[in-house]
């Protein structure tokens, strides 16, 4: 019995590792199609302005799927809400940070939304947390009461936690234990329980004494999906490396380490490519996705020192380096993402392209490109990148951002689909 | 809190300031506001408190913001008089029961207080009909804020219930602790302390014993660490019901496990319950459970031996010497080289409580070299906290073995860079001077005294000053008219004009603590000197500290008169003005 976008979640949740590898390697789906579903965003083509004011930076679906976040470079958030199977409107909106000025350093903090996360448990009144670079702000949506005819739903902020970085923050991750998270910047990682603003425990710190031999810097984390003691960090080094917060107070010391030797590519490039921009625990909690400028990799927890996939859809940037590299490519961090029973992931590209591949079948990859890119065909617009990108938990939509629109796309396969 | 204006009489609540302000755009307004709701619906009455408050308050909690919520839960609280009596109490515990649905947990948790105290007051019958079934509305809500809340609220109604209503309820509760959120198991397990002691050993067992044991290999470690905590309650409930051995055969395989968890926030759970747990299972039990204490003095993580060593004197106390000293000594002689500082910081706060425990003999034997070895520390806190316990050992054995050291450290302390370390050594002075004779105490810490009134910190200083307060009060006027006032006559002739400010600070202070004669002989000539100092503010501060000398200086009053007016410049007698006026 193999797993397809049929089975239960439920059933392959509860599988082991072994046993959905077994299921998962057989099965053979047929050719998936992927619909454009709507669009949001500003959509207006004639404008000239050339700000990024009203670019996308983080896009997250919450728990259920029922609701989408958007964060922009600008500060704003905007929150869909899934009315029916295919389509999202507007819940609210707000303007989550304001850009400011670093006394200290004199230099201006920005408003961009950094990373999006919704708190892990769904409640009348969901909540999410929103980041810029240094600053960290919890927020409730308050869904008007049934009761009472008035209102909008509106987002109210309920905790910032603040003074926790010296360095850029990156990414927020929940615990599976819904009373701690983590936020992380270039060398430190931070341990915030959610009512208390005022105090966080330093969990992680690859600063060296002396800053002039720095080598590396932390790129993303996340925490283990169900195991409240278990998170990931990736490095700019193409590692990452796994901390259990069991173990010890401050967890300097990895109780796990992924890399891969063998996959490096080699040559001039080989240190900027091997960059990981983003890793995801898979929904199941047995596998990790990591996403480095040419690929994503599919690790088995259990296994260190290689990937169980190496998944290749970027080797048409390879001729390219070099001009990536002039125009400062080269360092776009593209996000990756799971679908919900752990079967596919997914990656954005160029040319408003973006890959949804099968992580445990070698070369079943899907390529497709962002609606209202037709203009650009034929060129190879690296302007046009779709960074951002989720999938819905529970169903198959998933969102894409790239430049200042979003993306809803649905599958929608043939009616003869053999399981 | 801004107390509201009631005119005596009333005529339309609508147009009451108080009353608008609740509604009032400004949220500051509104906090302000809502802070003073009982003493508002205290004054309009019950009817009006019906009618027209409560109804304001609903639109309130449906949509205010958090910082107007919280305050008005605990308002609320009190409304059981004000409506009238418990027939009228049902909107009230409407309003609460939403405010405990909230997802803020600061309105939570004072909605169920207030809950709680109304509960309390209720008679047996509304109790049961209005208190029992909001509770149990609570706990089958579909979100978990409202299961959160109805956790703390089981206690009160299992308290008051019959057996047969008890019967409804605990499956109830049993169910919230498998919850499949963890915020409500761990809300479910940590109120189980609370609940153990309402009922008898048979209930529990029929109840709990599953979810207990579920609990405690909960796959979330927040929730296992609780499992601590409510091993010790469960086990105290057993032996008051003179169940040792079931109380032990539940608790002994859970603490075990506790202790070798591979989340080291657990086993700092253990270590830090070990008493409660060692109290609950018996003294008898804690022998046999002596080795998992001593593992996690020696346990890998540093936080967990803190808390472990928190705890030495208050587990030792339970053993038999002997066995204290097999067992448990050889550990603290490791930990007293640990490599972490808080470890021994922690040691050194409890280690000096084994003193009565020993005795004489047994702290001379086994002890003094633990304590001679902390008191060296090269971190301050660890030295600080052995001088603050020494009274522990001083009562055992005395100051004599202890001051050949103790003396150079105190020393060593008092001259640290920081000075914040300066100041908590200063303040041990005191009490450790009640233990010593006049002049031993004044040959070898008196210069440090004198020392601390010439610190460069101010805060030092005015700590230096109150220190010579309280050893005058330790040893008599004679030490202060000997030993202290030629320092501190010393002291005002310095050109530093701060040294000077010192001077007149210690003649408030110890003034009041000095006879009449010594006033009259001593501290008045000083006071006056100083009165025509050439430094303003140090005349200033003369007129004041004569001021409060002057009611006990009857005698000499035209002295002062004299001296006060006598080098009056414009300036000087403006701000003299007033002082001048009270000696009159």
């Amino acid at each position: 019995l193999f797993l397809t976008k049929n089975t239960p979640r439920a059933w392959i949740m509860s599988l082991g590792p072994d046993e959905f590898l077994a299921r998962a390697n057989g099965s053979h789906e047929s050719t998936q199609q992927w619909e454009f579903s709507q669009m949001f965003g500003e959509d207006d083509e004639t404008s000239q302005d050339e700000s990024t004011d009203n670019w996308i930076s983080s896009l997250s679906f919450d728990s259920t799927g029922a609701y989408l976040a958007v964060g922009y470079n600008c500060g704003q958030v905007v929150v869909l809400y899934q009315e029916d199977e295919h389509t999202y409107q507007l819940c609210c909106e707000f303007k989550s940070h304001n850009s400011e000025f670093d006394c200290l350093t004199s230099t201006e903090i920005e408003e961009k939304i950094n990373a999006i996360e919704w708190y892990p448990f769904s409640g009348k009144n969901p909540q999410l947390m929103t980041c810029n670079d240094k600053t960290i702000k919890l927020f409730r949506v308050a869904m008007p009461n049934s009761d009472h005819d008035s209102g909008f739903p509106n987002a109210r902020p309920r905790r910032v936690f603040q003074g926790g970085h010296a360095f850029n923050i990156n990414s927020l991750a929940f615990n599976s234990d819904g009373e701690t998270f983590i936020s992380t910047d270039d060398l430190t990682i931070n341990l915030w329980n959610v009512e208390i603003a005022s105090e966080a425990f330093n969990i992680v710190n690859i600063k060296p004494d002396n800053m002039e031999t720095l080598q590396e810097v932390i790129t993303r984390s996340d925490f283990h999906p169900t195991s409240c003691n278990l998170f990931v960090y990736a490095t700019s080094k193409g590692i990452m490396r796994m901390g259990d917060l069991r173990d010890s107070s401050l967890c300097d010391r990895p109780c796990k380490e992924f890399s891969d030797p063998a996959g490096a590519m080699g040559g001039f490039f080989e240190e900027l490519v091997a960059t990981i921009s983003d890793c995801k625990f898979s929904p199941n909690g047995h596998f990790l996705l990591s996403r480095d400028y040419l690929s994503m990799k599919v690790w088995d927890l259990r296994k260190v020192n290689e990937p169980v996939q190496r998944i290749k859809f970027h080797e048409h940037l390879i001729p390219k380096l070099c001009d990536l590299y002039e125009s400062d490519n080269i360092f776009d961090k593209f996000g990756c993402c799971w679908s919900g029973n752990s079967l596919q992931v997914m990656s954005g590209s160029y040319n408003g392209d973006f890959y949804i591949c099968d992580a445990f079948q070698p070369g079943n990859i899907t390529q497709l490109t962002l609606k209202a890119n037709d203009s650009t065909w034929g060129q190879f617009d690296t302007s046009n990148k779709a960074l951002h990108l989720d999938w819905h938990p529970k169903q198959d939509i998933i969102s894409v951002g790239a430049k200042d629109c979003g993306y809803i796309y649905v599958r929608k396969d043939n009616v003869e689909d053999e399981s | 809190k801004k107390k509201p204006q009631v005119g005596s009489v009333l005529s339309d609540i609508m147009d009451n300031p108080f009353y608008q302000s609740l509604t009032n755009e400004d949220i500051q307004v509104r906090t302000d506001a809502v802070k003073g709701l009982a003493d508002f619906a205290e004054q309009i009455g019950p009817q009006r408190t019906l009618d027209v408050l409560l109804p304001t308050l609903s639109d309130i909690c449906i949509d205010d913001e958090d910082e107007v919520l919280a305050p008005l839960a605990v308002e609320l609280g009190k409304f059981l008089p004000l409506v009238g009596g418990e027939t009228h109490i049902q909107p009230v515990l409407y309003l609460l029961e939403g405010l405990a649905k909230s997802e803020e947990t600061s309105v939570c948790q004072k909605a169920v207080a207030s809950l709680s105290a109304i509960g309390a007051q209720l008679s047996e019958g509304v109790f049961e009909s209005h208190f029992v079934s909001l509770v149990i509305r609570l706990a089958e809500s579909e979100w978990f804020p409202p299961k959160v809340s109805a956790c703390p609220l089981f206690a009160d109604a299992l308290k008051r219930s019959s057996d047969a209503k008890k019967e409804q309820l605990l499956p109830l509760y049993v169910q919230l602790c498998q919850d499949e959120t963890p915020m409500v198991r761990r809300a479910a397990a940590s109120n189980l302390k609370n609940i153990f002691p309402l009922l008898h050993p048979d209930v529990i067992l029929k109840y709990f014993l599953d979810v207990y044991h579920l609990l405690a290999k909960d796959p979330q470690d927040s929730v296992r660490f609780i499992i601590v905590e409510v091993a010790a309650s469960l086990a105290s409930t057993f032996r008051a019901h003179n169940l040792g051995e079931k109380s032990l055969e539940l608790v002994k395989p859970v603490v075990l496990a506790c202790a070798e968890d591979r989340s080291w926030r657990v086993r700092y759970m253990v270590a830090s319950n070990f008493v409660l747990i060692a109290n609950g299972i018996g003294a008898e039990a804690t022998q046999s459970l002596v080795y998992v204490f001593v593992n996690l003095l020696k346990d890998s993580e540093a936080e967990v031996r803190t808390a472990a060593s928190g705890k030495i004197s208050g587990v030792s106390a339970l053993l038999d010497t002997q066995k204290v000293i097999s067992s448990i000594l050889p550990c603290v002689a490791g930990l007293v080289n640990d490599d972490s500082q808080q470890v021994r910081s922690a040691l050194a706060s409890d280690v000096l409580l084994l003193a009565p425990i020993f005795g004489n003999e047994g702290t001379s034997q086994h002890l003094l070299n633990i304590f001679l070895r902390l008191l060296r520390d090269d971190v301050p806190d660890v030295r600080l906290n052995i001088i603050s316990k020494l009274d522990q050992v001083t009562k055992v054995i005395g100051l004599d073995k202890l001051s050949e050291h103790l003396i150079p450290a105190i020393i060593e302390l008092a001259e640290d860079r920081q000075w914040r370390i300066r100041l908590s050594v200063i303040r041990y002075i005191p009490p450790l001077a009640k233990q010593l004779n006049v002049d031993f105490f004044t040959e070898k810490l008196g210069d440090l005294c004198f020392g601390w009134l010439e610190d460069s910190v101010s805060s030092i200083r005015k700590a230096s000053v109150e220190n010579l307060k309280d050893l005058t009060a330790v040893f008599g006027e004679a030490f202060a008219v000997n030993n202290v006032l030629p320092k501190i006559v010393e002291l005002s002739k310095k050109t530093n004009y701060l040294h000077r400010m010192t001077v007149l600070l210690f003649i408030s202070q110890v003034s009041p603590a000095l006879s009449e004669a010594a006033l009259n002989n001593h501290i008045l000539p000083l006071a006056l000197t100083l009165a025509s100092d050439p430094v303003a503010n140090i005349r200033f501060g003369a007129a004041s500290a004569l001021e409060t000398l002057f009611p006990r200086l009857s005698a000499v009053r035209h002295t002062i008169l004299f001296s006060l007016f006598s080098f009056a410049s414009t300036f000087v007698s403006h701000v003299l003005g007033n002082k001048t006026k009270s000696c009159q």
